[in-house]
């Protein structure tokens, strides 16, 4: 699906990337794993085509449709959560007779149903987060990146939040960018770690502790 | 005719967001209420309707109201950071750009045709004897809506690089009173080399043609080759990509 290798991005002449080499599958759950500014971000925004002028090549499948959740959701606009995903199917031009059947779906399944009428502004974090993955389903991708999903929701959404994804199983390919690594070992398949501007993939066998096969992994990569 | 989806799509959000903003649709109103004030109160004052002076009012007034209009274009989307998810859906920047500058443009239209009844209302229910040359008070609002598209293309413009729509509509505003009070400038200091340049660039002075009716194929050059420089501006913007 997609396929990067040679990768290497520097900002003047500080290398933030470093010659990555990996490949997500159709239905993978990558996880992507570093500390803050190992450039996790950046490699998101690479993949999406929001930054220009790295060396290396970005392949994807054609026509694959990507959907990308970004760190920071957003509690500004003044929309309500129906407004705010009739907005994004004009976005994602998804078509006129499906539109109400789309936001149900997602509605549905990330089981908003008590929130739809209220306003963006009035959310919690944790809803907010299920709002904007209710967002990136809406027009049926192929391929979902979500950046830091996890940071500042409690407990209660983090696991409804972990359900929702789960969910999408076997029907998505993912990419989640997080500094939690239990978040991650629940719920990706194999996982790229970015460390001194370079990337380890981790994948385990049947059985295997996850999380400590990854905290393994990145004190050899020390 | 990926084009035409892209920015029909961003036209209909906008249209979206419009009709859910109390702000928006508040200025809307002001701006026609005091359009037909401004109109009144020419008709009386010169006792017919003078298209040049009633016109010209409209541009005065677009100065403070366009900032108002374009500040939440790209702005808002900066700072909620909708901007990057549209981008990552694969919307070309000048596209998205288009989208938005042609939004705030039409209501810009729909404001001009409404303009189109005002001397009407005046002949069936008005004292007013003279009756308006329609040729000359519509090639009047022809330059109403090239000098409205000019303003509402900077102020897209500068909404791009701004995060913040408040500093955008500063700006703005900023810059649509210095093209005002230089407008003045050649009529003090008529032969200065700078006056020429002053008559070349300034919307307002190169406006006035149109407003007392005379059609000039340079006029309608200049706003078109600006509205077209700025939109790329915006573009060019958008695409460095700094959310």
């Amino acid at each position: 699906m997609i396929d990067i290798s040679s990768l290497t991005y520097k900002i003047k002449r500080t290398e933030i990337l470093e010659n990555l080499n990996f490949r997500i599958k159709q239905n993978d759950f990558m996880g992507l794993v570093g500390e803050n500014g190992s450039g996790k971000t950046t490699l998101i925004r690479i993949v999406l085509g929001l930054i220009d002028g790295y060396d290396g090549t970005v392949r994807f499948d054609d026509d694959i449709r990507i959907n990308y959740q970004p760190e920071n959701t957003n509690k500004k606009l003044n929309l309500t959560v129906v407004e705010y995903l009739l907005s994004y199917c004009i976005i994602y031009q998804v078509k006129k007779d499906i539109i109400r059947e789309s936001i149900k779906r997602v509605i549905d399944l990330l089981e908003l149903k008590s929130e739809v009428t209220k306003k963006l502004n009035e959310l919690s974090k944790g809803f907010l987060q299920r709002v904007s993955l209710a967002r990136c389903l809406l027009n049926n991708p192929d391929f979902i990146i979500l950046d830091e999903p996890f940071s500042n929701i409690d407990q209660y959404h983090k696991g409804k939040f972990i359900e929702s994804i789960l969910s999408l199983k076997g029907e998505k390919t993912l990419l989640i960018a997080s500094h939690n690594l239990e978040e991650i070992a629940k719920i990706c398949d194999r996982v790229l770690i970015l460390r001194n501007k370079k990337a380890i993939e981790v994948e385990w066998i049947e059985g295997e502790d996850k999380l400590k096969t990854i905290k393994n992994t990145i004190e050899k990569f020390e | 005719m990926k084009m035409f989806r892209d920015v029909m799509s961003i036209f209909k959000r906008e249209f979206l967001l419009f009709r859910k903003s109390t702000f928006l649709q508040s200025i809307s109103v002001l701006f026609l209420l005091i359009a037909g004030y401004t109109f009144n109160s020419f008709s009386f004052y010169y006792g017919k309707i003078e298209s040049y002076v009633f016109i010209k009012g409209l541009t005065r007034l677009g100065i403070l109201f366009i900032p108002l209009f374009t500040m939440n274009s790209i702005a808002k989307d900066k700072l909620t950071g909708e901007l990057e998810i549209i981008m990552a859906s694969g919307m070309k920047p000048f596209h998205y750009v288009l989208g938005k500058f042609k939004f705030i443009q039409t209501q810009f239209l729909v404001f001009t045709i409404f303009f189109l009844i005002f001397p009407w209302i005046y002949k069936v229910f008005g004292f007013v004897k003279t009756p308006v040359q329609l040729d000359l008070y519509l090639i009047a609002l022809l330059g109403y809506f090239l000098i409205s598209s000019f303003y509402i293309s900077l102020g897209v413009f500068i909404s791009s690089f701004n995060h913040y729509p408040a500093s955008a509509a500063g700006i703005t505003l900023g810059m649509f009173l210095l093209c005002f009070f230089l407008e003045t400038f050649p009529v003090f200091f008529p032969e200065s080399g700078f006056s020429e340049v002053l008559k070349f660039l300034l919307p307002d002075i190169r406006v006035q043609n149109l407003l007392y009716g005379i059609i000039t194929l340079s006029d309608i050059i200049y706003f078109s080759s600006f509205i077209i420089t700025f939109i790329f501006g915006a573009n060019l913007v958008v695409k460095w990509k700094k959310y």
